[in-house]
C-alpha cells in the first residue's frame, strides 16, 4: 500500500484561529477527503489550540479533558478542518473490542472461493495515512483496548500484528489525539459512569494533557450567536445572555451536587434554535432542557429559571417533592 | 394525605434559597441552618435590617435574603471589611449595611431576576418598617431617610412612594452629612477599598448625629420610649453570632462557645438494652398487631417506595465483567477453546451490575417523655422506613435512647452524697435501645419495633452520646454511606443534668458529636417532628405527626436519600 505524504506548508496561528499567538501551525494542502467541515462561527480556546497545534505541528500526544459538551472533540475537528488534516474519531464505548481496533481474520470470496485474508481495524488503517485520529471517550476505554494504543503512544510508536509477523510504522502525518471526561482518576461526581480508571503508564505517556472547561460566558454567547444568528438583536442578545447565565447555573448546581442534568453549550443552541420554531421561551426551554431533568430537580429549575429571566417558571403541580 | 404546611414550605424555600446561592456563588460549602445561610461552619449574615428574615416571612420574598449574602460573598473582601468595622453599634450597623447595598447593585444583568428580588425584598421591609409606626420617630425617620437616600441613589430606583413625602424635610435635614459621599458611594461601587472610606465617613457621621439625638429623646427615668425600642430592634442582639461573626475578621459560630470537655458523673448504671428483652412477649405480639393494623390504614405502597429507594441510593461501582458465562457477549479470549471443543458453551461474559446499593441507613429515636403521644405514628413510619430500606437494598438499624430514670436516678443522688461538686457532667444512667440491628432482618425485628408502642419506656434523653454511639455502630458496617436519621421533637434534655452543669450543656455535646461525626463522613439528619431543628443540625427534614405520615415527608426523607448532598457544608 503506497500513501503519498501530503504537502506541507506553515499557517500563521494568528490569521487563522483569530488568536494573540506567534507562531506558525503545520498545515496540509487542501483537498484530502475526510477534513471536517469548519465551522466559521467556533471560537478557539488559546490553551487549548496551542496544545492540539503542538499534537499536529510537533507530532505530540494531546488528551484533552473535560466535561461532556464542553466541545473537546469538535475543538480537536475545528483545528484540523483548518489545518486540512483528515480525521477518524474512533468511540471507545465499551462494546469496541480489540479486534476492531487492530483487525481480524476475514473470510473472503477471492477467484470464487472462500479464503480467510487478515482485514485491518481501525488503528493500522489510520496511522498509515495522513490522518489524525481521535480516540473520543478514552476513559471509558477497557484495559485490553487501552494497552492497543499503549504502544502507538511511543515517540514514532509503531504497532506489532503478531498474527502477521508485521509491525506497521505510522505514517509521518498521522497524529493521534483523546479525549476524556475525567483524568484517568475514576469519577466521582457521579455523572461519568462506566468511565475507567486509567493506569499510569498509560497515561504518562501522553505528552501533552489540556484541560477544557466551559466557555467564558462572552465566548459562549458569540457561539450562539453565531449558530443562531436570528437572535443577533438587541433582545435576542439579551436573551441569550440570561439562556447562558442559566446554563451556567446548571453547571455550577452540578458541581454542588444539586442537580443531575446539567446544560452544556450544545444544549444552549438547542434552546435558542427551538425557541425560533415555538415563538415562546419558556416553552422551547421545557422542551430543550427542562424535560431531561428529574422532577425532583424541577423547582430548582425554576429558581434558577427566575434568577435569569425575572420571570416565574410554570411547573406542573406534580413536580412539588416528587421524585419519582 | 395532606399539603406541605407554611413550617415545610418555609423550610423548603429556605433549602432552594441556598441551593441558589451555592449556583450564584459556585461554592458547595453554603448551606442553610434554620432561617441563616453557612458557609461551612461561617455564618453568612449581615447587619442590613433588611435581610434580616422575619417570621412573617413568605417563600418568595425570601428569595431577596439568599440573593443578597450571595452577592456579598461574591464581592465583599472579608477581611477588609473586618478590619474597617467600626466598633461602635450605630456606625457599625450603617457601615455594614452599606457594604451590602454596594455588593447588591453589583447583580450582574444576566441576573435580572436577582435584582428584581433585591428590590422587592428592599420595598417590603421598608413598607413593613414605615407599616409598624418606625417612622413616626426622629431617630426611626433618620435612619429609614439614610437607607432609603443610599439604596435609591445606588441603584437608580425611586424610593417608596408611600413615604416620599415623610422623608422630604429629614432628606433636606441630612443633605448637609450626606454631603458629597452619597455621590463618592455611587461613583465607587466597584471598588471596595475606595467605597469602604466613605462608607466608614457616612456611617461614623450618622452614628454621631445618633447619640446626639438620642439623649434628646429618651428621657433616663424610663429608657423604654418607643423611639429606642424602635432603634433598639434594628440593632442586632449582642448575642447573635452575626454581629461577633464580623468582628476583627473572625467568623464566631453557635459551637466555639467555651465550654469545659464534656464528662459523665457516673456510668455504672449505663445500659444498652434489647428492646424485644424489655417488653413481655405477649404484650409485644399484641402491639405488633397493632402497628400492623396502624400500618394498613395508610395502605402506603411499599413495593414503589422501595423502588424511589433504590433509585435514590445506588451508586456505581465500577464496571466488572463476569466470564464464562453461557450467553452474554461473545468472550474473544475463548474462541479458541470453542474450536477445540465445539460443545463448550460457557464462551460469553456478562457485565456485572454497574449500581448497587452499599449504604448503611440508620434510625436514631429519641425516646423522651414528649415523644409519646407521637408513638404511634413514629412507629408506624420507622417501620415502614426501615422495611422499604431493607428491600431496596440498604443495611438498617432502629436504635432508641432515653434514660433509666427520671430526674437523675442514682447517679444524681451520689452527687448530692458527695456535696454537689461543681461541673458534675452527665448525670443520669442512659439506655441505648435497639430495637433492629443490622444483623437482624425487617422481619426479625418486627416484634422489637413494636415496643416503640410501650409508654412507659420513654423517659429524658441525652441525645450527644446516642448520637455518638449510633455513628460509631454505623461506622462498623461495611458501606460506601452511613446514614443517620436523628427523629426527635426537641434539644436534649436531661433534668438533673441541666440542673448541675447548665441548660445548653447537653446541646453543645451534641454539637461536638455532630461535628466529629460530619467530619468522618456520615450524613447525618434531624427530622424534627412539628419543627425545625436546624439550631442543632445541618440538614434537617420536618415531619407533622399530628396528622400521621403523609406522602410530603417521604417525598422529603426519599430526596435527603440523594447523594452529593453531603457536600454541603464541608
Amino acid at each position: 500500500m503506497t500513501i503519498t505524504t501530503l504537502p506541507e506548508h506553515l499557517l500563521s496561528i494568528r490569521d487563522t484561529f483569530g488568536l494573540s499567538l506567534d507562531g506558525q501551525a503545520l498545515a496540509l494542502q487542501a483537498g484530502a477527503t475526510q477534513v471536517p467541515a469548519a465551522d466559521p462561527a467556533y471560537r478557539f480556546n488559546p490553551e487549548v489550540t496551542q496544545a492540539i497545534l503542538a499534537g499536529f505541528t510537533h507530532n505530540r500526544r494531546v488528551l484533552v479533558q473535560g466535561r461532556h459538551g464542553t466541545g473537546k472533540s469538535t475543538h480537536i475537528e475545528q483545528v484540523a478542518a483548518r489545518l486540512n488534516w483528515p480525521c477518524l474519531r474512533v468511540n471507545l464505548d465499551g462494546h469496541l473490542s480489540r479486534l476492531d481496533l487492530v483487525g481480524k481474520d476475514t473470510i473472503q470470496i477471492q477467484d470464487g472461493l472462500q479464503v480467510t485474508g487478515f482485514q485491518e481495524g481501525l488503528i493500522p488503517w489510520a496511522m498509515q495515512r495522513p490522518m489524525a485520529l481521535i480516540l473520543d471517550e478514552y476513559d471509558a476505554g477497557r484495559p485490553d483496548i487501552l494497552f492497543v494504543v499503549q504502544q502507538l503512544l511511543e515517540p514514532d510508536g509503531g504497532l506489532t500484528l503478531m498474527d502477521q509477523n508485521r509491525v506497521i510504522r505510522p505514517h509521518p502525518q498521522f497524529r493521534i489525539f483523546a479525549t476524556a471526561n475525567t483524568l484517568g482518576l475514576g469519577d466521582t461526581s457521579g455523572l461519568y459512569h462506566g468511565t475507567q480508571l486509567l493506569n499510569h503508564a498509560q497515561l504518562d505517556r501522553w505528552n501533552v494533557v489540556a484541560r477544557l472547561d466551559y466557555l467564558l460566558a462572552e465566548q459562549e454567547m458569540e457561539i450562539v450567536l453565531a449558530r443562531v444568528p436570528d437572535k443577533n438583536t438587541p433582545t435576542g442578545r439579551e436573551q441569550v445572555q440570561a439562556m447562558v447565565a442559566l446554563a451556567a447555573l446548571t453547571r455550577h448546581g452540578f458541581a454542588c451536587g444539586d442537580l443531575s442534568t446539567l446544560m452544556s453549550p450544545r444544549t444552549v443552541i438547542t434552546w435558542a434554535q427551538n425557541h425560533a420554531i415555538f415563538h415562546d421561551l419558556e416553552l422551547a426551554f421545557r422542551l430543550s432542557f427542562l424535560n431531561k431533568c428529574d422532577l425532583s430537580e424541577h423547582p430548582l429549575i425554576a429558581e434558577y429559571y427566575q434568577r435569569c429571566f425575572g420571570t416565574e417558571l410554570t411547573l406542573e403541580p406534580l413536580a412539588a417533592g416528587q421524585t419519582a | 394525605m395532606t399539603t406541605a404546611t407554611p413550617l415545610r414550605r418555609l423550610h423548603r424555600a429556605h433549602e432552594l434559597g441556598a441551593a441558589v446561592a451555592r449556583a450564584l456563588t459556585d461554592d458547595p460549602s453554603i448551606h442553610h441552618r434554620q432561617q441563616t445561610l453557612y458557609r461551612g461552619e461561617q455564618r453568612l449574615a449581615s447587619l442590613a435590617p433588611h435581610i434580616r428574615p422575619d417570621a412573617h416571612d413568605q417563600a418568595h420574598s425570601l428569595r431577596g435574603v439568599a440573593d443578597s449574602l450571595a452577592l456579598r460573598r461574591l464581592h465583599t473582601r472579608r477581611a477588609l471589611h473586618a478590619n474597617r468595622l467600626p466598633e461602635e453599634p450605630v456606625a457599625r450597623l450603617f457601615f455594614d449595611w452599606l457594604e451590602l447595598l454596594r455588593t447588591e447593585t453589583l447583580a450582574g444583568s444576566q441576573w435580572p431576576g436577582v435584582r428584581q428580588n433585591l428590590r422587592t425584598r428592599f420595598e417590603r421591609w421598608s413598607a413593613g418598617y414605615h407599616h409598624h409606626g418606625h417612622t413616626r420617630s426622629e431617630l426611626g425617620l433618620l435612619v429609614y431617610t439614610v437607607a432609603q437616600m443610599v439604596w435609591s441613589r445606588l441603584n437608580g430606583w425611586p424610593v417608596l412612594e408611600e413615604t416620599e413625602d415623610l422623608i422630604e424635610s429629614t432628606r433636606a435635614g441630612i443633605a448637609p452629612l450626606m454631603g458629597g459621599l452619597l455621590q463618592t458611594l455611587k461613583r465607587s461601587v466597584a471598588d471596595q477599598d475606595r467605597y469602604g472610606l466613605a462608607a466608614l465617613e457616612l456611617a461614623e457621621r450618622i452614628g454621631l448625629t445618633i447619640k446626639e439625638l438620642r439623649p434628646a429623646t429618651s428621657r433616663p427615668s424610663n429608657a423604654e420610649t418607643p423611639e429606642l425600642q424602635d432603634f433598639a430592634l434594628l440593632l442586632p442582639d449582642s448575642n447573635d453570632p452575626s454581629d461577633g461573626g464580623l468582628r476583627h475578621g473572625q467568623e464566631r459560630t453557635a459551637q466555639d462557645a467555651q465550654h469545659s470537655p464534656y464528662r459523665i458523673f457516673d456510668r455504672s448504671g449505663d445500659k444498652e438494652e434489647q428492646m424485644a428483652d424489655l417488653v413481655r412477649a405477649p404484650l409485644l405480639r399484641q402491639l405488633r398487631e397493632q402497628l400492623d393494623q396502624n400500618i394498613a390504614a395508610y395502605g402506603l405502597p411499599l413495593p414503589r417506595l422501595v423502588a424511589r429507594m433504590r433509585k435514590m441510593l445506588r451508586q456505581p461501582v465500577r464496571e466488572q465483567w463476569q466470564y464464562g458465562q453461557t450467553d452474554g457477549l461473545v468472550d474473544g479470549r475463548r474462541l479458541a477453546q470453542l474450536i477445540c471443543s465445539p460443545q463448550e458453551r460457557r464462551l460469553f461474559k456478562q457485565v456485572d451490575e454497574p449500581l448497587r446499593n452499599q449504604c448503611a441507613v440508620t434510625f436514631l429515636l429519641d425516646c423522651s417523655g414528649s415523644m409519646k403521644d407521637q408513638a404511634q405514628t413514629l412507629a408506624v413510619m420507622v417501620d415502614v422506613l426501615a422495611r422499604a430500606l431493607e428491600r431496596s437494598g440498604a443495611q438498617t438499624e432502629v436504635l432508641g435512647f432515653s434514660t433509666q430514670t427520671w430526674n437523675g436516678g442514682r447517679p444524681y443522688r451520689r452527687w448530692l452524697a458527695r456535696g454537689k461538686p461543681a461541673q458534675p457532667g452527665r448525670l443520669n444512667e442512659t439506655s441505648h435501645r435497639i430495637f433492629k440491628a443490622a444483623s437482624s432482618t425487617w422481619r426479625q425485628a418486627r416484634p422489637a419495633i413494636a415496643a416503640l408502642l410501650k409508654q412507659d419506656l420513654y423517659r429524658e434523653g441525652v441525645d450527644g452520646e446516642a448520637l455518638a454511639w449510633a455513628c460509631q455502630r454505623s461506622l462498623a458496617l461495611t458501606a460506601k454511606r452511613h446514614l443517620v436519621y436523628v427523629i426527635s421533637d426537641a434539644s436534649p434534655m436531661d433534668s438533673a443534668t441541666a440542673l448541675a452543669n447548665g441548660p445548653d450543656y447537653l446541646d453543645q455535646h451534641l454539637l461536638q458529636v455532630l461535628r466529629v461525626y460530619e467530619r468522618q463522613g456520615v450524613e447525618i439528619t434531624g427530622i424534627g417532628l412539628g419543627l425545625d431543628l436546624g439550631a442543632l443540625y445541618r440538614h434537617t427534614l420536618v415531619a407533622h405527626m399530628e396528622k400521621g405520615l403523609d406522602q410530603q415527608f417521604l417525598d422529603d426523607f426519599i430526596a435527603s436519600l440523594a447523594p452529593g448532598r453531603a457536600r454541603h457544608g464541608r
